[in-house]
C-alpha cells in the first residue's frame, strides 16, 4: 500500500471519516479535519511511519498528496 | 428586571453510575440497588468506586471526539437530556443563554494518561492541554449546543455543581441570561487520580461481604468515600419564562467558607451556610422535610454534618429526613452535589425519600436527626428539600428547592 492509501486509511479508521469523502488534492477541512484534528493526524503519522513530521512542515501542508510526499521525503520512513 | 422572579426547573438530565436517566437513576435508588463495584489499576491496591456504565463517547462522532475526553462526553449527554426534558430544541437568543459548569479537576484522565506517557520515556499527546483544561467541558457542551452567552466553569471541589447551579440561579434573578443550564460533572477513575486519593488515606476499602456496601454514611462502621463518576445538569428559567409547570422551584441557596483548613470540615462555616440559604429561600428549618446530605462516610466528615444540622434545625432536627446518596451513586466531587440536587427534586415530585444504602447502625455523633436508612419512605407532605455540598477547601454550598 502506497503512503497516499495508508494515510487515507489511518484518518478513515482513526477519525471515522468515509473513505471517499477525502480528496487528496482537497484542503483538510473539507472533509472537516480542523487544525486540531490535524495536529492529532500528524502524531498518529509519526508512530505508523516511525518518522518525526517537523512541525513547521506539518503547518505548511495543507492537502493529503502533499503530506504523502512530505512523509515519502523523511528519513526512517518503514 | 424582576429580582424576585421563581426560578424553575425546567428540566434535568443525568449520566450516572446509578443510570443513563433521571428516572433512570432514581428507580434504582429508591429499589435500595447501588452501584459500587470494585475496580482493578496496575499497582494500586483495588478500590470500590462506581462507573458510568454506558459508553459515553457515542454522544460525539469518532471526528468530533476530537480534542474531548470522558469528562466533557458525559457533560454533553446530560445536557442534551436536560434541553430535551425542558422542550428545548434551539434558542431565540444564543446570547442570552448562560452555562455554569461546575468540575473539580475537569479532564483529569487526560492529564493523567499524557503525564503518564511523558514520565514513562514517550510523547505527550498533541492535545492534552485542549481536552485536559478544565474548561474544556463547558467548551465542549457550548460548541455542541450553541450556547453563546456566559460559558463558565466553577472550580470548588466538591462543591463545584451546587456552587455553578446557585450562581446560575443569581443570573437569572439579576436578568444576565434567560435560560441558564447549571450542573457538575466529574470524571475522576484514573489511574493517577485514584492513587493520589488513596495517598490522601480517605478512600473506603472494597468491603469484603459486599463491595456495594462499601460506603456507608453517618454509619459507626464507615470507613471512608467512594469515588464515583458522572454528570447532572438542569435547565434553570424564570417562571414567566416557563413554558410548562417545572419540576419543581429553585427556592434559594447559599455560599459559604470555613477559612480554616484545607480539608477538615468546620461546624462554623456550614451552620452559616445553612442559615443562610433557608433565610434566601424564606423559609424556616421546620419547612424543609427532606435534607440529602453532603454525607461523604469519611470517620470526620459526617459528625460535623450533623452537628451543624442539629444546631440550625434545633428541636426540629429529630424530625428532619436526612439520607446520602452518595452510598449508591459514590462521591461524585464537582458533579456531586448536582446529582444529589436532582434526587432531591425527585424527592419532591415523588413525594419519596431515598434511604442512605448501607447504614445499618447510626454513629451516636451521627443521632439526632431522623435518618433514612433501609428502605425509602414515603413523603407525601414533603414541600421543600434541601441539599448540601461542603468541599475540600472550605467552600460550603446548600441548595433549597420547593415543590412546583
Amino acid at each position: 500500500m502506497n503512503t497516499l492509501a495508508r494515510l487515507t486509511y489511518l484518518i478513515h479508521d482513526k477519525f471515522g471519516v468515509d473513505i471517499a469523502a477525502i480528496d487528496a488534492d482537497a484542503p483538510f477541512a473539507s472533509y472537516d479535519l480542523d487544525s486540531l484534528t490535524v495536529a492529532e493526524l500528524m502524531f498518529e503519522i509519526d508512530d505508523a511511519f516511525h518518522v518525526t513530521v517537523p512541525d513547521e512542515a506539518a503547518t505548511a501542508v495543507t492537502t493529503l498528496r502533499q503530506l504523502a510526499a512530505l512523509i515519502d521525503g523523511l528519513p526512517g520512513k518503514a | 428586571m424582576p429580582t424576585a422572579a421563581r426560578i424553575g426547573i425546567a428540566g434535568i438530565g443525568v449520566t450516572c453510575p446509578l443510570g443513563d436517566s433521571l428516572e433512570a437513576s432514581w428507580d434504582r435508588v429508591v429499589a435500595g440497588q447501588g452501584a459500587v463495584g470494585r475496580m482493578a489499576f496496575p499497582g494500586l491496591p483495588d478500590i470500590a468506586a462506581a462507573r458510568v456504565a454506558s459508553d459515553v463517547s457515542q454522544v460525539l462522532t469518532r471526528l468530533q471526539q476530537v480534542g474531548t475526553e470522558r469528562v466533557s462526553q458525559m457533560a454533553l449527554g446530560a445536557v442534551r437530556q436536560a434541553l430535551a426534558d425542558a422542550r428545548i430544541a434551539g434558542w431565540a437568543d444564543p446570547e442570552r443563554v448562560g452555562l455554569y459548569l461546575g468540575t473539580g479537576m475537569g479532564g483529569a484522565a487526560t492529564m493523567d494518561a499524557g503525564f503518564g506517557a511523558l514520565h514513562g520515556g514517550g510523547r505527550i499527546p498533541p492535545l492534552t492541554v485542549p481536552a485536559g483544561m478544565v474548561n474544556g467541558a463547558s467548551a465542549v457542551v457550548a460548541i455542541h449546543t450553541d450556547i453563546r452567552g456566559p460559558v463558565l466553569t466553577y472550580a470548588v471541589a466538591c462543591a463545584s455543581g451546587s456552587v455553578a447551579m446557585a450562581e446560575a440561579a443569581h443570573a437569572l434573578r439579576r436578568g444576565e441570561v434567560d435560560v441558564a443550564v447549571c450542573g457538575g460533572v466529574e470524571a475522576p477513575l484514573a489511574r493517577g487520580t485514584v492513587a493520589a486519593w488513596q495517598a490522601l488515606r480517605t478512600l473506603a476499602p472494597p468491603d469484603e461481604g459486599d463491595v456495594a456496601r462499601s460506603c456507608r454514611p453517618f454509619a459507626a462502621d464507615r470507613s471512608g468515600l467512594v469515588l464515583g463518576e458522572g454528570a447532572a445538569f438542569f435547565v434553570l428559567r424564570r417562571e414567566a419564562d416557563l413554558p410548562a409547570a417545572p419540576r419543581a422551584w429553585f427556592a434559594g441557596s447559599a455560599v459559604r467558607c470555613d477559612a480554616l483548613h484545607l480539608t477538615n470540615p468546620q461546624r462554623r462555616g456550614q451552620v452559616s451556610t445553612l442559615k443562610a440559604a433557608l433565610q434566601a429561600s424564606g423559609l424556616a428549618p421546620s419547612d424543609i422535610g427532606y435534607c440529602n446530605a453532603h454525607g461523604t462516610a469519611t470517620v470526620a466528615g459526617d459528625p460535623v454534618e450533623c452537628e451543624a444540622l442539629r444546631e440550625v434545625w434545633g428541636e426540629d432536627a429529630a424530625a428532619l429526613r436526612v439520607s446520602s446518596t452518595k452510598a449508591a451513586h459514590g462521591h461524585l466531587l464537582g458533579a456531586g452535589g448536582a446529582l444529589e440536587a436532582a434526587l432531591a427534586v425527585m424527592a419532591l415530585q415523588q413525594g419519596v425519600v431515598p434511604a442512605t444504602l448501607g447504614t445499618a447502625v447510626v454513629d451516636p455523633r451521627c443521632t439526632g436527626l431522623a435518618h433514612v436508612l433501609g428502605e425509602a419512605q414515603c413523603a407525601p407532605g414533603l414541600r421543600h428539600a434541601i441539599s448540601n455540598s461542603f468541599a475540600f477547601g472550605g467552600t460550603n454550598a446548600a441548595l433549597v428547592f420547593s415543590r412546583a
